[in-house]
């Protein structure tokens, strides 16, 4: 089976956001909801002090506890799917932030309203297509939480081309954020597939995740500069 | 003598500009490390607190002690908001908000 996962290398990253930046067109989500930031910080003491680039989106957690609080609700908007994708049915969502409140990562975004990415200066061209035209996880809705899919439009193409084979490679098949990065920092992959790259490299690195003492299994694996938060 | 006036004014100013400097920098906050991270979820009256604080009687305490800023959290603004007792260690809420041990009044929303 599939299962779906990214690998982020801080000791690769240089914090130039073209992540976050490739995010924000793919996705072109509210900027005061965000569904990818950039997140730095010092470690160290002078003189020997350096900077930490840490990106985050969605974990894509194999406990997610934001599904246990939707389904708890009485809700179920948040789904985790096959390949571990977890995902929110804009239709369901009431738009309680019971999600938002339980996140250890803070990754749902309560979308007040539904703004441009670019505020007064004019829609991007993904803006323009009707709202029936997008794939769902694109239908943007006001009051409903929205959050990292894993570009899951992109890979579902790839599911149904029958290209699994190139996600992680080709730009159609993979998400913005990971075929952007200019010092590849960042890597996704099928984790279950021992000998695909992503397991190799981390399994070569020594990658962790970010909070395991939630227990909520982060798809999202780091390697983490010396010193840095996890 | 105009010209004389004028760069009397002029050394006047030059000289008060250190003092007013220093002033500007008293008054600037102290530098903030991380650049992203750090919104109050909830006003004090939100729903959350009434659920938790004034339903529950539950203490500030319980969720707001022992967390310390965490800036691994995806958020567009910078926490710990001014003058708030900090944020909650989010540990605190999967004690119960997290399958089975979903707390009972759950499920309202359906009704």
């Amino acid at each position: 089976m599939t299962k779906f996962a990214r690998l982020i290398d801080q000791k690769r990253c240089m914090g130039c956001r073209a992540c976050v930046a490739a995010c924000a067109t793919e996705n072109y989500f509210t900027p005061d909801a965000p569904w990818n930031v950039m997140i730095e910080y010092e470690v160290g003491t002078y003189p020997s002090v350096k900077k930490i680039y840490n990106t985050m989106n969605c974990m894509h957690c194999e406990n997610p506890p934001c599904k246990a609080a939707c389904d708890a609700v009485g809700a179920k908007a948040i789904s985790k799917n096959q390949y571990g994708v977890v995902l929110i049915d804009y239709n369901k969502c009431i738009g309680c932030g019971h999600c938002v409140a339980v996140c250890p990562y803070g990754v749902p975004q309560y979308n007040r309203e539904v703004r441009d990415l670019y505020p007064g200066k004019g829609k991007t061209g993904s803006e323009t297509i009707a709202a029936q035209n997008r794939h769902p996880t694109h239908r943007k809705k006001a009051k409903v939480v929205e959050k990292c899919t894993f570009c899951w439009h992109k890979l579902e193409k790839a599911i149904a081309d029958n290209k699994m084979d190139r996600i992680g490679k080709d730009q159609d098949y993979t998400p913005a954020c990971d075929i952007v990065c200019p010092t590849q920092a960042r890597m996704f992959g099928d984790i279950d597939d021992p000998n695909s790259d992503i397991s190799k490299r981390i399994a070569a690195t020594k990658a962790t995740q970010l909070k395991k003492q939630f227990g909520t299994g982060p798809q999202v694996y780091y390697v983490l500069e010396e010193g840095a938060k996890s | 003598m105009k010209r004389v006036i004028a760069l009397m004014v002029m050394g006047v100013a030059m000289l008060a500009l250190p003092a007013v400097a220093a002033d500007d920098a008293a008054k600037k906050p102290a530098a903030v490390k991380a650049a992203a991270g750090n919104k109050s979820l909830d006003p004090i009256k939100g729903r959350f607190h009434r659920q938790h604080n004034q339903k529950l009687k539950m203490v500030c305490d319980t969720c707001h002690s022992g967390a310390q800023t965490d800036i691994l959290f995806l958020r567009k603004d910078d926490v710990p908001a001014p003058g708030m007792p900090g944020q909650v260690n989010r540990e605190v809420c999967l004690t119960c908000h997290k399958a089975p041990a979903k707390p009972a009044w759950y499920g309202a929303a359906a009704h």
